[in-house]
C-alpha cells in the first residue's frame, strides 16, 4: 500500500494563495499596527483581536503554533490566556486579545504551515490563521555597554558612568564634570548597575546635596549619546519621602525599566521601586509607603535585586515586621505598574524553617522563568546563614525554593554562612553565584541550570575546579547570561592577599573556565592587592567586567575588563592607564559601587 | 483484501495452466495471447460524503460534494489463454486478463466549518487510476471461417489506486483533512461484444465494447494538520465503458 503523503501543500502554494474573506473558526484581526523591524536583543509587542467566529460557547480554545522569535504572553486584562474561553459571535466576551512578543525576525512566507500563527479548537484539528500575518526584519544595532561606579577627585565622591558605543573607545558622559552631573550635586554620588537595550539605557544610585541623600538614575534613549536625569532632587519621590533615598538595583529589558531601593519617612524606612512602565521615559513610583505593602509591614524593607522579561517585573529585597525580618519577593505582571506579594511573612510562602532574617539579594528574568537569590538566617540550635534559590517558571504566578537549607540543595560540605548575591537567567540556562563555608574555608559557589530553573547544578564549589592558588575568602557576587556566554566576578584570596576573580562558560553554562584570577597575564601588569569584580554584565556577544584594584602605586583604580567575542578573550578597557580615566580622576575608583 | 486478490490470480494461473496443458493434448484447442489497446470512458457516479462533528467540542463538519463528471483515458489489454473449439462454428476462450488505466481525476467542492456561520466552502481533487486482473471467457461465433463475432465475460479483481489529494485551502488560514494515497481491491465483472477477424492462420485482429464495473476507488486515512482522525473518502461503483482494439496471435495453430 503506497504510504506517501500526498503533496497538497506545494500543490496549494503553486496554485497560489485564496483570495481574502474566508469564514473561519476563529476571526484574527491586529489590534493596532503589527511590528515590522525588532532590533537585535530587543523586543517588541504584537497583539491580535481573536474572536469567536461560530454561533456557540468555544472553551478552552489555545494558540497551537506560532512563528519562531514569537512568544505569547498570557497574563493582563481582556488577554487571552493559555487556554481560554470565548462566548458566541456578537455576545460580550466574544474576543480577547492576543498578545504576543516578537524578539527576531519573523518570515510571514515561511513555507511551514506550523511556523505560523493558529488559534485552535481543543484538540487542535478546528484551526484558524490570519490573513495579517507577523513579518518582522530584524534590525542590528549594536546596543551600547555601559558602567557605572563612583571615584574621588581628592576631596569630593562623584558617580561615573562609563560607556561604549558601537564597540569603540570607552568614555565618560557621566563623571565629576559639573554639567553631567545632577541638581545641587554635592557629594557621595555612585551608580550600582548599569545596562542598555536597544531602545533605552539606565543607571540608578544616589548623590547627596548639602544636606540630604536624594535617589539618582540616570537615562538615555539615543544609545548612551546624551544623558537626563528623571530622578533626582526635586523629581518627584516616593510617598512621604524625607531623605535617605538610595537605588541599589537598575534593569531594563525591552522598552520597560525599573529601579529598586529604599528611602526613608519621617518615621520609616520604606522600600522603593521606580519603573517606566515600558510606556516612554517617564517614570512613576509604583512601590513605596503608599502602595500595597508585604504583610504586617513595619519597617527597613529596601529592594536590592529587580529584573523584568516581557512585562513581567520582580523586585526582591527585605523587610521587618514588628517583631521580625522577613523576606520580600514582589511581582509585577503590567512592566511594574502595580505589584503583589509572592512572598513575605505570609507563611506558606517561607523556605522551610523560616523564622525571621532573611533577604533576597538578586533577581533574573528571561521568558517565563524568574530566579530570585537570596540567603536567610536559621536561629537556635542550628544559628547558621543558608542560601536560598526560589524559582517561578510562569512568569511569577508560582514559585518554589530550589535551593535552601535541605542539605541535598547544598553545595558540597556545607557548614555555614551561605548566600546567593546574583541570579541571571537566559534562555534555559539560569544561574546563581555567592558562597559559603565550609568547615575549613570560604569558597565561592555558582549553582546552574540548564533546563529552565528546575534542575541545579554546583558548577563552583569547594569540590571543583579552583582559581589559581586559592585559599579562602572566595565570593562571587555578580552574573550575566546572554545568548551561549554566562559570567561570573567576585574575588578569592590566596595565602597572603585577594585577586579578582571573572569565571566564564562559553556554552551556555555546561562549563566553566577562569579567565582573571591570580594567573599574572590576566591581571593589569601594575596590579598589587584588593581586586574585585562588583558588576558583570553580558549582551549578545560582548561581556563586561566591572570592579576595583590597587595598584603598585597605592592608588584605587576602577578595573573595567571587556570582551567582545563572547567571552573567551578578555582585555582592560579601564585601569590606571590615565586615558582611561574619568576627569580629575584621583583615588578610589570602583565600577559597581563606593569606597566611600 | 490481499487475501481476495491472491485467490484471483491463483484462479487465472489455473486456467492458463489448464488451458495449456490440454492443448497440447488435444489439436482442436490452441493458446492464444492477446494484445490490446482503446479508451476507457468512466462515469464516477455520484459519491457525496458527509463527515459530521462527533464531538462538538473538539470537531468541524466536512461535506464533500461528488463528481459526476465523464472522463477518457486510455486502457492497455493482455490476455493469455486456450481456445476451445468445442462445436464446428463455435469456439470458447478462456484465459487470465490483464487491463490498465491512466489516471483519472475526481473534481469538486467542499464545505468546512463548526457552523454555518464559521463554514465555507473550498475546492478538492484527486486521481485515482485501475488495473484489472479477471479470469475472461469470449464465446465466438465462426462465419466463413474468418469472421468470429464473440460475447465477452471476466471475472475478478481491480486494484484501484487513488492518490495525490489536493484541496485549495489557504495553508496558512486554517488545516482541513488531508488524505493518504490508498490502493482498493473490489471486486470486478466486464461484460462485452465484439468482432476478431483473422489476417491469416496466427493472428487476428479485432473491435469489442465492454461495459465494467470497477468497484470502489478509496483514499487513504485523513489527517488534519497530521492528526489521524475516521472516515474515509470514496468513489463508489466506478463505471467505465471500454472501447478496445485487440491483436491475437495463436502460435501453434496446425
Amino acid at each position: 500500500m503506497n504510504k506517501d503523503i500526498s503533496s497538497f501543500s506545494l500543490a496549494c502554494m503553486l496554485l497560489g494563495f485564496a483570495p481574502l474573506g474566508y469564514s473561519l473558526p476563529f476571526t484574527i484581526v491586529p489590534l493596532g499596527t503589527l511590528p515590522t523591524t525588532v532590533s537585535a536583543g530587543a523586543s517588541v509587542s504584537a497583539k491580535y483581536t481573536v474572536t469567536n467566529n461560530t454561533g456557540t460557547t468555544r472553551i478552552n480554545n489555545y494558540v497551537k503554533y506560532l512563528p519562531p522569535n514569537v512568544t505569547q504572553v498570557t497574563t493582563g486584562t481582556g488577554v487571552c490566556g493559555p487556554t481560554f474561553t470565548l462566548a458566541p459571535l456578537g455576545q460580550a466576551g466574544d474576543s480577547c486579545t492576543l498578545s504576543l512578543i516578537v524578539s527576531g525576525a519573523v518570515n510571514a512566507s515561511d513555507p511551514d504551515p506550523r511556523q505560523h500563527l493558529f488559534v485552535c479548537f481543543p484538540g487542535g484539528v478546528a484551526c484558524a490563521g490570519t490573513n495579517s500575518p507577523l513579518n518582522v526584519s530584524l534590525i542590528s544595532t549594536l546596543v551600547p555597554q555601559i558602567v557605572g561606579g563612583s571615584y574621588t577627585d581628592g576631596s569630593v565622591y562623584f558617580p561615573m558612568l562609563a560607556s561604549s558605543i558601537n564597540g569603540g573607545s570607552w568614555t565618560y558622559p557621566i563623571d565629576s564634570t559639573s554639567s553631567s552631573l545632577p541638581t545641587d550635586y554635592s557629594d557621595g554620588g555612585v551608580f550600582y548597575q548599569a545596562n542598555c537595550t536597544a531602545s533605552i539605557c539606565v543607571t540608578a544610585g544616589f548623590y547627596s546635596d548639602t544636606t540630604d541623600t536624594y535617589p539618582m538614575l540616570a537615562q538615555s534613549i539615543n544609545n548612551a549619546a546624551t544623558w537626563t536625569y528623571p530622578i533626582e532632587k526635586g523629581s518627584t519621590l516616593p510617598a512621604q519621602y524625607a531623605n535617605s533615598g538610595k537605588f541599589q538595583t537598575s534593569m531594563c529589558s525591552g522598552s520597560t525599566c525599573i529601579a529598586g531601593g529604599s528611602y526613608n519617612s519621617l518615621t520609616k524606612a520604606y522600600p522603593m521601586v521606580a519603573a517606566n512602565t515600558g510606556a516612554g521615559s517617564s517614570w512613576v513610583f509604583t512601590l513605596d509607603a503608599n502602595t500595597l505593602l508585604p504583610l504586617d509591614y513595619n519597617d527597613n524593607g529596601y529592594i536590592t535585586g529587580v529584573s523584568c522579561s516581557g512585562n513581567v517585573c520582580v523586585a526582591g529585597g527585605s523587610y521587618d515586621d514588628p517583631a521580625k525580618n522577613y523576606l520580600l519577593l514582589a511581582v509585577s505582571t503590567n512592566a511594574g505598574a502595580t505589584w503583589a506579594y509572592a512572598i513575605d511573612k505570609t507563611p506558606a510562602s517561607l523556605p522551610p524553617s523560616f523564622n525571621g532574617n532573611g533577604s533576597f539579594l538578586g533577581v533574573g528574568c528571561d521568558g517565563a522563568v524568574c530566579v530570585a537569590a537570596g540567603t536567610y538566617f536559621l536561629g537556635a540550635p542550628t544559628n547558621k546563614d543558608y542560601p536560598l534559590l526560589s524559582v517561578s517558571t510562569d512568569s511569577g504566578s508560582t514559585w518554589n525554593y530550589k535551593i535552601d537549607n535541605a542539605p541535598s540543595t547544598l553545595p558540597s560540605n556545607f557548614n555555614a554562612k551561605g548566600r546567593f548575591n546574583s541570579a541571571s537567567c537566559n534562555g534555559s540556562t539560569c544561574i546563581a553565584s555567592g558562597r559559603y563555608a565550609t568547615n575549613t574555608a570560604d569558597y565561592p559557589m555558582l549553582s546552574v541550570s540548564l533546563d529552565g530553573g528546575i534542575n541545579w547544578v554546583y558548577k563552583i564549589d569547594s569540590s571543583t575546579s579552583l582559581p589559581l592558588d586559592y585559599s579562602d575568602k572566595g565570593n562571587l557576587l555578580s552574573t550575566s547570561c546572554s545568548a551561549q556566554v554566562c559570567i561570573t566576578g567576585g574575588s578569592y584570596n590566596d595565602a597572603n592577599q585577594s585577586y579578582p576573580l571573572l569565571a566564564v562558560s562559553t556554552d551556555a553554562g555546561l562549563t566553566w573556565t577562569y579567565k582573571i584570577d591570580k594567573t599574572p597575564a590576566t591581571l593589569p601588569s601594575d596590579y598589587s592587592a584588593g581586586g574585585s569584580f562588583l558588576t558583570v554584565s553580558c549582551t549578545l556577544n560582548v561581556c563586561t567586567a566591572g570592579g576595583t584594584y590597587r595598584a603598585l602605586d597605592t592608588i584605587i583604580y576602577p578595573l573595567l575588563a571587556e570582551s567582545k567575542d563572547g567571552g573567551i578573550t578578555w582585555t582592560y578597557q579601564v585601569d590606571s592607564t590615565p586615558a582611561s580615566l574619568p576627569a580629575t580622576y584621583s583615588d578610589q575608583g570602583v565600577f559597581g559601587g563606593t569606597n566611600q | 483484501m490481499l487475501k481476495h486478490n491472491h485467490i484471483i490470480r491463483l484462479c487465472a494461473l489455473l486456467f492458463t495452466g489448464a488451458v495449456s496443458t490440454t492443448a497440447l493434448a488435444m489439436d482442436n484447442v490452441h493458446a492464444i495471447a492477446s494484445v490490446g489497446g482503446g479508451v476507457l470512458l468512466s462515469a464516477n457516479g455520484s459519491s457525496s460524503q458527509y463527515f459530521p462533528i462527533m464531538n462538538p467540542t473538539t470537531d468541524e463538519y466536512y461535506s464533500y460534494a461528488g463528481d459526476n463528471s465523464t472522463q477518457t483515458k486510455g486502457l492497455f489489454d493482455v490476455f493469455l489463454g486456450g481456445e476451445w473449439g468445442f462445436a464446428p462454428n463455435w469456439a470458447l476462450q478462456l484465459g487470465a486478463g490483464y487491463h490498465q488505466t491512466g489516471h483519472f481525476r475526481v473534481d469538486s467542492t467542499f464545505i468546512q466549518g463548526a457552523d454555518a456561520q464559521s463554514a465555507d466552502q473550498y475546492n478538492y481533487d484527486y486521481r485515482f487510476s485501475t488495473r484489472q486482473v479477471m479470469a475472461e471467457s469470449k464465446l465466438l461465433y465462426h462465419v466463413k471461417e474468418r469472421y468470429h463475432p464473440y460475447a465477452f465475460l471476466g471475472l475478478g479483481g481491480a486494484f484501484n489506486h487513488a492518490d495525490e489529494f489536493t484541496t485549495n485551502v489557504p495553508p496558512f488560514l486554517t488545516f482541513t483533512r488531508e488524505y493518504y494515497d490508498n490502493t482498493q481491491t473490489s471486486f470486478t465483472y466486464s461484460l462485452g461484444l465484439g468482432v476478431d477477424v483473422d489476417i491469416n492462420k496466427y493472428l487476428r485482429i479485432g473491435v469489442g465494447y465492454r461495459f465494467a464495473d470497477l468497484g470502489q476507488a478509496q483514499l487513504g486515512t485523513p489527517t488534519i494538520d497530521g492528526i489521524p482522525v475516521s472516515g474515509a473518502l470514496t468513489q463508489r461503483h466506478v463505471l467505465a465503458n471500454e472501447f478496445l482494439l485487440q491483436l491475437s496471435v495463436i502460435p501453434f495453430r496446425n
